[in-house]
């Protein structure tokens, strides 16, 4: 895992891509402190974080694009595969690797809240929050697009899908605060779970026939709950929805909240899709 | 010691390997032919743990590749087909890299760098980024890389492709050596290659295999006693007397090459030698015998046949121990 976390560093920083996010980093967060601290005379630091998370978008596929779709493309994951070395290994190798460089950028960015405390007070517990909070979002980020990252050897492919991910866990809230309420929204819902489940099934099995006998009784299911029992409807694309909103658990923390909660949501949520990205290089090898 | 067993590969309904087992011992090296697709590569990334097979078991000197990968890959060294390489690292960093991955004590990596590169003569450009190497020193900084750790098992997929003449002939010298303390599997689609290096040929076609045995053996035993004769006299009348005999079971005319004498192959009947029967021909018509020589088939021709026969259905087993025994014995005296 040291070798492959070690070499990862290595090429954050003899390519540009270490220097780019590091500078893109500092700079989207310079000019918001500038706007809304220095120009508007404001000690409160946390919005600038609270307005730097857009910038999400385009950081987290710098970091992770070509983090494991380039070994499968130059064959490489040959020899990291066929050394003594599990495959968890390798995943948090790179993992650690693009998190230790996000936390490298983050740390440079310390010297803001230090400029304001010389001149003023400043709320270091909310800041502080903000700190760890931010961390913590974006290694969830990292590791969703570490593991879209595994799935493609096209760095491009890789990119343009964290892009839409990232966006996804930026959007969940408003999308369920504006549609939950709604009995059709969340039938639809119940009616692409079910469908995606066949497909799952389909994608494993090769077998029509069984995946549409699935998607059948699926249907059914959902049917007789449509008209015998709608209430089990109310919320269900909500509830489901909400265990992606990273964006919420994040508010916590920059209201100067430390809840180990939270603390444990994203941890548990980073390890679900380190867990993915492991299960999706196994599973190649079985294919 | 590597040791193979009912080796099953399915990529959905095409099945890669059918049923393929084997064993490589102590200090041998094994080569594996075959024509494109079949199955040479597949069976060379099963043993090194890279994919897994749908069914059958590879053990590294009795550790499970799939049970045990840890022990199992530590003892493997693997160059496939395309150079595992950073394109973006010079030698030294990737070769460090590799070392460091398995696991190399860290006072040890120097010296065991500096011995290999210098084994596989990349020393010069060590400092060169890989991306700017030719194609010839990628498959060398790859064999290198395979080398690092000193595993027992090396598993070379096409070790001598996109090298000049000179660099093959060096690479295999470099195999040859490493053949005196590795246990080495390697494929190749240049059989005088194979005849060259290996101690053990193994042709697989369509994911199976055909033929196993030392190189001499197989033309041996697929060519039969075939001997080209050169007989003085007339042309007409001495192929007319081989092919009238009982004890010759093929007669093939070849071009003339001396000026009064013809050139024919001929085949004996089992258990009866050729040689003997061509003199007594000669004896009884009055020609005079120029020349006698064994005709082997060589690797090729071999390989053509036993991929064409193994389409057909006919197989060649291993022959048993004893059998092979025997055919030693018979041919020291």
């Amino acid at each position: 895992m040291s070798a492959i976390f070690k070499r990862e560093m290595k090429m954050y920083f003899s390519s540009m891509i270490g220097y780019v996010f590091i500078a893109f980093f500092v700079l989207v967060t310079a000019i918001y402190f500038s706007l809304l601290n220095i120009l508007s005379l404001s000690p409160q630091f946390e919005y600038v974080f609270s307005s730097v998370i857009m910038m999400f978008l385009i950081l987290a596929p710098i970091l992770t694009m070509r983090l494991l779709s380039e070994e499968t493309k130059q064959k490489t994951d040959q020899l990291l595969l066929t050394s003594p070395v599990s495959v968890t290994g390798i995943v948090l190798g790179k993992f650690f690797a693009a998190s230790a460089v996000f936390l490298i950028a983050l740390l440079i960015t310390a010297i803001f809240p230090i400029i304001l405390s010389v001149y003023g007070t400043i709320a270091t517990a909310q800041i502080i929050g903000s700190y760890v909070g931010f961390f913590l979002l974006g290694n969830c980020f990292i590791a969703v697009g570490l593991w879209i990252s595994s799935m493609t050897d096209n760095q491009i492919v890789s990119a343009v899908a964290t892009f839409v991910a990232v966006f996804l866990l930026l959007m969940v809230e408003t999308i369920v605060s504006s549609a939950s309420g709604n009995l059709t929204f969340s039938l639809m819902f119940a009616v692409v779970v079910a469908l995606l489940i066949a497909l799952y099934f389909y994608n494993n099995t090769k077998d029509k026939g069984i995946s549409a006998c699935i998607f059948v009784v699926e249907a059914a299911i959902l049917a007789v709950l449509y008209f015998k029992k709608p209430g089990v409807f109310y919320g269900l694309a909500g509830n489901f929805a909400y265990m992606f909103a990273v964006l919420t658990r994040y508010n916590n923390f920059a209201m100067g909240i430390f809840d180990i909660g939270s603390v444990v949501y994203f941890i548990s949520f980073i390890c679900v899709f380190l867990y993915f990205t492991v299960r999706v290089i196994e599973k190649r090898r079985w294919a | 010691m590597i040791e193979v067993n009912n080796l099953v590969k399915n990529y959905g309904k095409y099945q890669a390997v059918k049923d393929i087992s084997f064993k490589v011992e102590d200090g041998e090296i094994l080569g594996f032919l075959g024509p494109n697709g079949a199955g040479k590569s597949t069976t060379m990334n099963i043993i090194t743990g890279y994919i897994s097979a749908t069914s059958g078991t590879v053990t590294i000197d009795g550790h499970d590749i799939l049970k045990d990968p840890k022990e199992a890959k530590k003892r493997i060294g693997y160059l496939p087909e395309i150079p595992p390489v950073y394109m973006d690292m010079t030698v030294t960093e990737y070769l460090k890299f590799v070392a460091e991955l398995n696991g190399v004590k860290k006072h040890e990596i120097k010296p065991m760098l500096d011995d290999i590169m210098d084994k596989i003569k990349i020393t010069h450009v060590s400092g060169k980024l890989i991306k700017n190497l030719s194609k010839g020193y990628r498959q060398r900084v790859g064999l290198a890389q395979a080398l690092v750790g000193y595993p027992d098992v090396l598993i070379l997929d096409e070790p001598s492709v996109g090298l000049d003449p000179k660099q093959i002939i060096e690479i295999r010298d470099v195999i040859k050596e490493l053949g005196k303390s590795h246990t080495i599997i390697l494929s190749s689609h240049i059989l005088s290659e194979v005849s060259a290096i290996c101690t053990r040929v193994m042709i697989i076609n369509k994911g199976k295999i055909v033929a196993v045995d030392t190189p001499e053996r197989l033309s041996d035993r697929l060519s039969g006693d075939r001997y080209k004769i050169r007989i003085k006299g007339d042309k007409e009348a001495i192929v007319a007397a081989f092919k009238s005999s009982d004890l010759i079971t093929e007669t093939e005319v070849l071009d003339d090459v001396e000026e009064g004498a013809a050139d024919i192959i001929i085949c004996g009947k089992e258990g009866t030698d050729p040689r003997e029967t061509a003199f007594n021909i000669a004896k009884d018509k009055g020609f005079v015998i120029l020349l006698v020589k064994s005709e082997k088939l060589s690797l090729e021709e071999v390989f053509l046949k036993v991929t064409e026969d193994a389409e057909n259905g006919v197989s060649y087993e291993e022959t048993a121990p004893e059998e092979a025994a025997e055919a030693e014995e018979a041919e020291n005296k």
